[in-house]
């Protein structure tokens, strides 16, 4: 039960370092560790667990940055909803299709951003150059998903619930006599 | 029965977490219109924590930058160089007052008050985080209300007018800097007294709205708060316009201007310990009043 914990606190601490990072490079060249962790929690942790993982990291997402509290939480539920559904239809624990539902999750969750704060804060300049930082910053977390996802399934693994799952996985392939 | 429960208990906990943000959303939206920030308890200290680890992980390119300034650089010039700065910073402002001053009436006591008006103490904050969000422009501070910053405050630096604190805790302050798109200041151009609303874009430049047809704005000018509006104190520079969209059927017309401070690199900034008489109605009551000095008193 502590895993959820562990690796809410993980996305807690990138969040962190990503807006120290924000700082010295621009927060367009930066992976958006609000976005990939609570996707890692998806692939990795039970159903509840990672539900929760990602309404902590969206909730600490919304603290640290201007949005309106609630509205990066918001989505990070229904990425997180998004992970699972996709999940059963495709490996997602693989780099390749991980990396590319990443960079879509990643477009979409920008469109709905500014979505959101249309419709909540009015209206909405958005010209070419921050698109295209927006797109930047996607791709960036896309390449990064992997290793995040990576990091988050070696927590897992360390404790134990991993090896639970696999257990029961196992079985279902075992001969029958 | 138990079987039912276990198997929409999912389903209802996603559903009540999204009713949850939905709540939060609306109601943080309704406290930024009537202008109070406080934070929960998470928030406050979220964001006491994100001081120290935020400025411990920028402390490697701090000390890099430090070590260039101080001691590749030739010694002490550095140290002395801040010093300056931060003196011409002060003078700056005073000067633009002046001019203010002298531009608007050319009286010498007016003058006088204008610049006894501006001895607004400043308290010299580090930015030691962006915004995580590509979506807005805000910085936290690692100054807060132990160091008498309060909602409400401008923030400026050497090059002039950064932005308003938005909220803060015990130790830290978030600022909502001017080019975030939410951000709008009442502004004036120094040559020629035209005057309208400077709103941030949400990148790095301005838009600057004036209300009366054939208002000199030319490509160069500089605009500076007006101190209309009781947010900004007058005279702050803003920055300087790059381009004029003056069409004659509209009434209202634009102009494009390029901040003097560059948002990009702001490491070191000013709080003025002062917040106008606007922000201080819509803080007025929410606890987060400043102190007042024993000068005041």
């Amino acid at each position: 039960m502590r895993t959820p914990f562990l690796v809410a606190g993980l996305g807690v601490l990138a969040l962190l370092l990503e807006g120290a990072l924000a700082e010295m490079l621009g927060v367009r060249w930066i992976p958006d560790f609000g976005l990939l962790v609570p996707i890692a929690a998806a692939l990795w942790l039970g159903p509840v667990e990672g539900l929760l993982v990602a309404a902590a990291v969206g909730l600490a997402a919304d603290t640290l940055s201007g949005s309106l509290l609630g509205q990066q939480t918001f989505l990070r539920l229904l990425e997180f909803a998004a992970t699972r559904i996709v999940g059963s239809k495709l490996d997602l624990r693989r780099s390749l299709p991980l990396t590319v539902f990443v960079l879509a999750v990643g477009l979409a969750d920008a469109l709905a951003m500014g979505g959101l704060t249309r419709l909540f804060l009015g209206e909405l300049p958005l010209s070419a150059r921050q698109l295209a930082g927006l797109a930047t910053r996607a791709a960036i977390s896309a390449l990064v998903a992997p290793a995040v996802a990576g990091m988050v399934r070696r927590m897992v693994e360390r404790r134990g619930e991993f090896e639970a799952r696999r257990e029961m996985r196992l079985e279902t392939r075992r001969p029958t006599f | 029965m138990s079987d039912f429960l276990r198997r929409i208990r999912l389903p209802l906990l996603f559903a009540g977490l999204l009713l949850i943000t939905v709540v939060l959303m609306v109601g943080d939206r309704r406290k930024l219109q009537e202008g109070g920030s406080d934070h929960s308890w998470f928030g406050g200290a979220l964001l006491e924590l994100a001081v120290p680890v935020q400025k411990a992980a920028g402390s490697p390119a701090d000390l890099l930058g430090e070590a260039w300034t101080r001691y590749v650089a030739l010694v002490d010039i550095g140290r002395e160089n801040e010093a300056l700065q931060e003196r011409i910073a002060e003078l700056e402002e005073e000067n633009v007052q002046f001019r203010e001053a002298l531009v608007a009436s050319g009286n010498l006591q007016r003058i006088v008050a204008m610049r006894e008006g501006f001895e607004v103490p400043l308290m010299p904050a580090q930015v030691v985080g962006q915004d995580v969000s590509g979506w807005f422009q805000s910085a936290l501070l690692d100054r807060g209300q132990d160091s008498q910053v309060r909602s409400g405050m401008p923030v400026v630096n050497d090059s002039g007018l950064v932005g308003l604190v938005t909220a803060t805790t015990p130790g830290a302050a978030r600022t909502m800097m001017l080019v975030d798109r939410r951000s709008a200041a009442d502004g004036i151009v120094q040559r020629s007294r035209a005057r309208g609303m400077v709103q941030g874009t949400g990148s790095d430049h301005l838009q600057f709205v004036f209300m009366v047809r054939g208002d000199d704005v030319r490509e160069g000018d500089l605009v500076i708060t007006s101190g209309v509006g009781g947010v900004y104190p007058k005279g702050l520079r803003i920055g300087t316009v790059t381009s004029v969209q003056a069409d004659r059927n509209q009434l209202l017309h634009t102009a494009d201007v390029r901040p003097v401070v560059d948002f990009g690199r702001i490491e070191q900034v000013f709080v003025m310990l002062q917040r106008g008489p606007t922000m201080d109605l819509l803080y007025a009551g929410d606890g987060d009043e400043p102190e007042e000095s024993e000068e005041d008193s």
